[in-house]
């Protein structure tokens, strides 16, 4: 039962989301709530997939975020590429911005949020759980 | 307007005298979601900062960073008394996910749920980083399109509760939904599937 749910989302996540999408006085069903929960997997499923392919065509081992976009615009969600790009060029600037910290405050104690990163800690601990393969072996990014 | 927010959100969580901090946590949520966490405890309370939150995320990190410090001071006040919880969540863990609500801003979903989920697909599959997260991302817009285009539809209706059959309708009538059709589909009566059953028999 365990590894079923490990295949969604949280669904505290979701209703969160949802929430903050609807006018107040709308409600949703606890059925509706756990079929989008499923639905929001699929669509993980279904974009990875067709980036993987696109890869394998392409004899790269690797997907990277450039074909998550390109696999967006192709399902018939164009306006996501779009909205995506803006996003990885966040994240990349986040990550950049830890990288920094990171080496600036490696002997310093932690206590001070410090510079204007995403709310991120300089501390070595704290991380983006990443639990898969980064591009580029970074070892800024640390597992818990 | 940065200023305007904060002086409002003080002033909630100055009303709000209980302050209670909830871990709302369901069965599935057990050891991880550090994100999910620290929220006050009413849910209108909830939206607005989630609301706010996103708005920041959109405009400015910096913002991100401040609503993590004044949580941070609401939570050492409160003493992390009244934290409600289902599991098994120990002050050491609180701290964790302290530490973790600085990276909400990005990203709203767990990582490594994410990451697990794509691992399931294809477990040879190498993936970056970045992709990932642009996974991340695009899952909680597609999350919000469909909320919208359910809502649409139980609105027209007239209904303000979202049901399944809201959803189901959607799923059939928009063509980028198609993938879903074997995930949602239309209901339909027994009897009636039953006679359909025998005709084409």
């Amino acid at each position: 039962m365990v590894e079923e749910q490990d295949k969604l989302l949280p669904i505290a996540n979701i209703g969160r989301i949802m929430k903050r999408i609807l006018p107040r006085n709308a409600k949703i069903s606890k059925e509706a709530k756990e079929t989008v929960q499923e639905c929001v997997s699929e669509f993980i499923s279904f974009v990875t997939s067709e980036a993987s392919d696109k890869c394998h065509k392409e004899n790269r081992k690797t997907v990277n975020g450039d074909d998550i976009c390109w696999a967006l615009s192709t399902l018939g969600f164009d306006n996501f590429s779009d909205i995506m790009l803006r996003y990885l060029q966040k994240f990349r600037e986040f990550e950049r911005q830890k990288a920094e910290q990171n080496k600036a405050s490696s002997s310093e104690e932690r206590g001070e949020v410090t510079s204007n990163g995403f709310g991120l800690q300089p501390v070595a601990s704290a991380s983006l759980e990443f639990g898969i393969l980064e591009k580029g072996g970074s070892s800024s990014a640390k597992q818990k | 307007m940065a200023k305007k927010q904060e002086a409002a959100e003080k002033s909630r969580s100055q009303k709000n005298s209980k302050s209670k901090i909830k871990i709302k946590q369901k069965k599935n949520d057990e050891a991880e979601e550090p994100e999910v966490a620290i929220v006050p405890s009413s849910s209108t309370e909830s939206q607005n900062d989630v609301v706010e939150e996103s708005s920041r995320e959109e405009e400015n990190g910096i913002m991100g960073e401040q609503m993590v410090k004044r949580k941070r001071e609401e939570m050492e006040k409160n003493g992390k008394k009244e934290v409600k919880n289902k599991g098994k969540r120990k002050i050491g863990k609180e701290e964790e996910e302290e530490e973790n609500s600085g990276t909400t801003t990005l990203y709203k979903f767990p990582m490594n749920r994410v990451s697990r989920i794509i691992k399931s697909e294809d477990s040879d599959l190498r993936i970056s980083q970045e992709a990932v997260f642009l996974v991340n991302k695009a899952s909680e817009k597609f999350l919000e399109l469909f909320c919208r285009e359910a809502y649409a539809c139980a609105f027209m209706d007239s209904k303000k509760h979202i049901g399944y059959n809201h959803l189901s309708s959607v799923v059939s009538k928009r063509r980028r939904f198609d993938f879903l059709s074997d995930f949602v589909p239309e209901k339909v009566k027994a009897e009636d599937a039953l006679k359909q059953l025998s005709m084409a028999e």
